[in-house]
């Protein structure tokens, strides 16, 4: 039965791919429940970080993975830096005009890509780009595992962080009620800023880990934060399960429309699920609290 | 205020005959982004609903009236209400697929943005106009039939025509009580359905005329351009611009989305003319940095800025 061996591989690929998307969209989720605040540029810093691996490859010979650990600390000071003279002096306005700063980041980080590295498609060489791996049956590639691997690991430290430790619980609290959290004693706009960080410290990981999986061009961030955006709306907001669950479900249907609809409309396949499920289950598959 | 707008209207209806005609091109472009910034300011801006699928317009009203153009030889000037009408009706379904359940501004955002992608990806895959690459519209020849012309000049007018058109259906908007409906349920909806308003119809209503707006610029680039393409026309990037426009003049004011465009697109469009060769996406950048500063230090646009400077308020603290 090749055509159900040839779809299995597919609904692997697109699990593993998921949970990429899950690792980009758990720091926005984390960053709205906190602070109410939608990022529109949040892909365009995981561009970021990946334009970054190109920069320490091309300067410094760097393998991707090995940036990583360069990258994230950089990535978290930027968030900082972002969060404490762009957001957090406009927070208290109407959620559209923070919406809108952030459209105008879009339009800066995607452009000053382009100035820089040119609209040309950029890819960075690791040492595992092209290797593959046999489970049982099914070939996938080591980058994927990779990424898939550590998306995972993150996935359940981010659990027990937010389930066990103060810092998580300081996190729920403030999702639950700000006013609130800040009366048992928590410093809530400290909280709401390593929350900012953390969200960014998570693209430092997944930008570079993506390298082998995508070719890099300046405009691919806004997709990509529609896509967390769209994980975020499939699972519930500020549901940690559910942008699991979310993610999973995107990376599955985008791997099953390239295989099935072709390169031109699969694209489109995660929005029309978007659409469809808004149509019948607007509150979210897991139906949080909005 | 009679005067002023008068002595404006006549400077504009003289002005492309003391221009060259890049700068006609520059003031026609400019035109287009107000007449688009105000349609959106309708939905956007009046009734508060954060739309994001204008570009869906825009390509609808350009993509009807060029296939009707190109195969049955409907003038543009027909292909404009079939366009128009189907643009309305998207409008109509995407407002009442989202505003059925009180879903939040978010989902209304991103469900608005998704279906520009979906559009967007589905007509880059249909042959039958031109996929990715687009349709060429064949010149016909200096008519206004054909809706074509040699020079800029009847560009001019007819954008000019609409836009001013545009501002006056806003100005009345605002005037009337459908407009007093928009903004109750801008500023709060509880309120605004307990006073009676009907808040589903109320929104679909905003949506459809800001959508049947965009549809007619839609049908007018493409005969100006005579190019019409699927990245360009369905794609978000159109639709973000018109809203941070919107914003840096000010959202939900009558003039907020005419100055902006204005002193903005001629920047922008210079700016790409003088450095866009060695320093592609520029005047992008000056966007961006543009809107992220008035945000910073005019939170409610330009318009609402000066206006509170010339009564010499107070600032308002937050």
């Amino acid at each position: 039965m090749p055509g159900l061996m040839i779809f299995f591989q597919a609904v692997i690929q697109g699990i593993m791919m998921g949970s990429v998307y899950f690792l980009m969209a758990t720091g926005l989720s984390m960053i709205f429940s906190v602070t109410r605040l939608l990022n529109f540029a949040h892909g365009d810093f995981m561009v970021v970080a990946m334009y970054s691996c190109l920069v320490l490859f091309v300067g410094l010979k760097l393998d991707p993975y090995v940036s990583i650990f360069l990258i994230t600390p950089l990535m978290f000071g930027l968030g900082l830096l972002i969060y404490r003279f762009l957001i957090r002096p406009v927070l208290r306005a109407h959620i559209l005009m923070v919406i809108q700063l952030t459209l105008g980041l879009v339009f800066i980080v995607e452009s000053g890509l382009l100035l820089i590295f040119t609209a040309d498609f950029k890819t960075v060489p690791t040492f595992l780009t092209g290797s593959k791996i046999y489970l049982g049956p099914f070939i996938v590639g080591t980058p994927l595992l990779v990424s898939f691997l550590t998306s995972s690991f993150i996935a359940g430290f981010l659990f027990w962080v937010l389930k066990t430790t103060d810092f998580g619980r300081a996190i729920r609290a403030i999702a639950q009620s700000p006013d609130a959290a800040a009366l048992m004693g928590i410093n809530v706009g400290r909280i709401q800023m390593q929350v900012f960080g953390l969200g960014f410290l998570l693209l430092g990981i997944a930008g570079p880990m993506v390298i082998p999986l995508l070719t890099m061009m300046p405009f691919m961030g806004l997709h990509l934060t529609l896509f967390a955006f769209i994980i975020l709306v499939l699972g519930g907001m500020g549901n940690f399960l559910g942008a699991l669950l979310g993610g999973l479900i995107l990376g599955v249907a985008e791997a099953l429309g390239y295989l099935y609809l072709g390169a031109g409309f699969a694209p489109a396949v995660p929005y029309s699920i978007f659409v469809l499920v808004l149509l019948f289950k607007p509150q979210g598959l897991l139906g949080g609290r909005r | 205020m009679k005067a002023i707008l008068a002595i404006l209207i006549v400077i504009l209806l003289l002005l492309p005959h003391w221009l060259n005609p890049y700068w006609v091109h520059i003031l026609i472009y400019s035109l287009w982004f107000v007449y688009l910034c105000s349609a959106w300011n309708i939905v956007g801006g009046f009734a508060g609903q954060f739309a994001f699928a204008h570009s869906v317009f825009i390509g609808l009203g350009a993509y009807t009236s060029t296939v009707l153009y190109l195969n049955l030889n409907l003038s543009p000037w027909l292909g404009l209400f079939p366009g128009a009408l189907l643009a309305a009706l998207a409008g109509l379904f995407m407002a009442w697929l989202s505003f059925r359940y009180d879903l939040p501004h978010l989902s209304f955002a991103l469900i608005t943005l998704g279906f520009a992608y979906i559009a967007m990806f589905l007509v880059s895959t249909i042959e039958a106009v031109g996929a990715e690459a687009g349709i060429h519209i064949p010149p016909r020849g200096n008519s206004w039939l054909e809706f074509q012309f040699a020079g800029k000049l009847p560009y001019y007018y007819i954008i000019l025509a609409m836009t001013l058109g545009v501002i006056y259906l806003s100005w009345l908007i605002q005037k009337r009580k459908m407009g007093l409906y928009f903004m109750a349920i801008r500023d709060n909806e509880q309120a605004a359905a307990a006073v009676g308003i009907n808040l589903l119809g109320t929104k679909m209503m905003a949506m459809a005329i800001s959508a049947l707006l965009c549809a007619l610029a839609g049908t007018f680039w493409a005969q100006y351009t005579l190019f019409i393409e699927p990245a360009s026309t369905f794609g978000p990037l159109v639709v973000i611009q018109m809203i941070l426009f919107t914003a840096i003049g000010g959202i939900g004011t009558l003039w907020g989305p005419v100055v902006a465009p204005l002193i903005l697109t001629p920047i922008g469009e210079i700016l790409r003319a003088k450095l866009g060769t060695q320093y592609a996406g520029i005047n992008m950048i000056v966007y961006g940095s543009f809107v992220v500063i008035v945000i910073l230090f005019m939170p409610h646009g330009i318009v609402k800025w000066v206006a509170g400077r010339k009564r010499e308020r107070p600032k308002e603290r937050r």
